[in-house]
């Protein structure tokens, strides 16, 4: 495995990348800006993106010419496509510590607001997981909670 | 854009990454679908580590390599970092990934077509009737087709209503 620099334009997004990004795009470019690049883009052997869509699309707003890029060119067409899925399903696996998390928030000196950290009871009226009270944000009416990652929702 | 070297993956051993102690996550349950993955499509995103090799990102990948029983692990040395970025970068990476949704017809064409592939071992939990019902373009269509059940726009997964009601709804 090894890290490659490919210009943007030597690779591409998968047309049919069955996600909504574009509300992320702004936060990563900013997380790219404030962090460096730190991982990699990984395409398959035609250049095009298996994992790293909204890494992509915050290169192009920023402005950068070229990508570290992981080409992984062991896969097949089917592991690609599985992969696709995957990566991004498997970061939905995990959840909040909330009580962790503030802690953190608090000891660190950066807006954290640019990389989509909104405050703390807005953050946790969107997840019914942890040890939160929902008593807390009566004022925020949800019908449903996914019992797979804890998303409030209504229909 | 932040100056950086160009990041370089070096191979160490488990043992000499470091998980940070205060990961604010509850990752156990994605250990064994980041597993397979491992297990089935080999390692393709490094672990990124600070300058002592404390994890940033990829506390889950340690947690797996350790289970496959992994001795060295592909990693990323951001020793570029202040630690007070790296504490920031922890967070962000995993809220960052928040951000985005699933295109729910799009992702039900791409498992689709994954017909061959155990995707319920990678975490996904559409059921095979919906995999399987015809196509429509319609995503709210295809949500009332099944009264009993609701779909969470977030991560597609579907469960029944009365599971799904939240506690606090009242009506």
């Amino acid at each position: 495995m090894q890290i490659v620099e490919k210009k943007l334009d030597e690779i591409r997004p998968y047309p049919n990348n069955p996600r909504n990004n574009d509300g992320a795009v702004d936060a990563v470019a900013a997380s790219i800006r404030a962090f460096g690049f730190n991982v990699p883009i990984i395409v398959d052997a035609s250049g095009e993106i298996v994992a790293g869509h909204t890494r992509y699309k915050a290169a192009r707003k920023l402005g950068l010419e070229t990508v570290p890029v992981i080409v992984a060119d062991d896969l097949t067409d089917d592991q690609v496509k599985a992969l696709r899925l995957a990566d991004n399903k498997v970061s939905e696996l995990s959840s909040w510590d909330y009580v962790m998390l503030e802690d953190e928030l608090a000891e660190i000196k950066m807006d954290m607001e640019q990389f989509g950290f909104r405050s703390d009871e807005e953050v946790a009226s969107i997840s019914c997981g942890g040890e939160l009270d929902l008593e807390d944000f009566a004022d925020e009416r949800f019908d449903y909670c996914c019992p797979e990652c804890g998303f409030m929702f209504n229909e | 854009m932040k100056n950086q070297k160009k990041p370089q993956i070096r191979m160490l051993s488990v043992e000499a990454v470091t998980p940070y102690e205060r990961n604010p996550r509850y990752n156990q349950d994605a250990v064994s679908a980041v597993a397979e993955s491992i297990r089935r499509f080999g390692w393709k995103v490094p672990i990124v580590v600070d300058k002592d090799l404390v994890v940033v990102s990829g506390h889950t990948r340690l947690m797996a390599a350790e289970r496959l029983g992994i001795s060295e692990v592909p990693v990323i040395v951001a020793d570029w970092l202040t630690e007070d970025q790296a504490k920031a970068f922890r967070l962000a990476d995993n809220r960052t990934a928040e951000l985005s949704t699933w295109k729910m017809t799009l992702l039900d064409e791409e498992l689709r077509t994954l017909g061959a592939f155990d995707m319920g071992a990678l975490g996904f939990h559409t059921p095979p009737e919906v995999i399987e019902r015809p196509e429509s373009e319609d995503d709210a269509g295809e949500d009332n087709e099944r009264a009993d059940m609701v779909r969470c726009p977030h991560c597609g997964a579907w469960s029944s209503r009365e599971e799904a009601r939240a506690d606090h709804a009242d009506r």
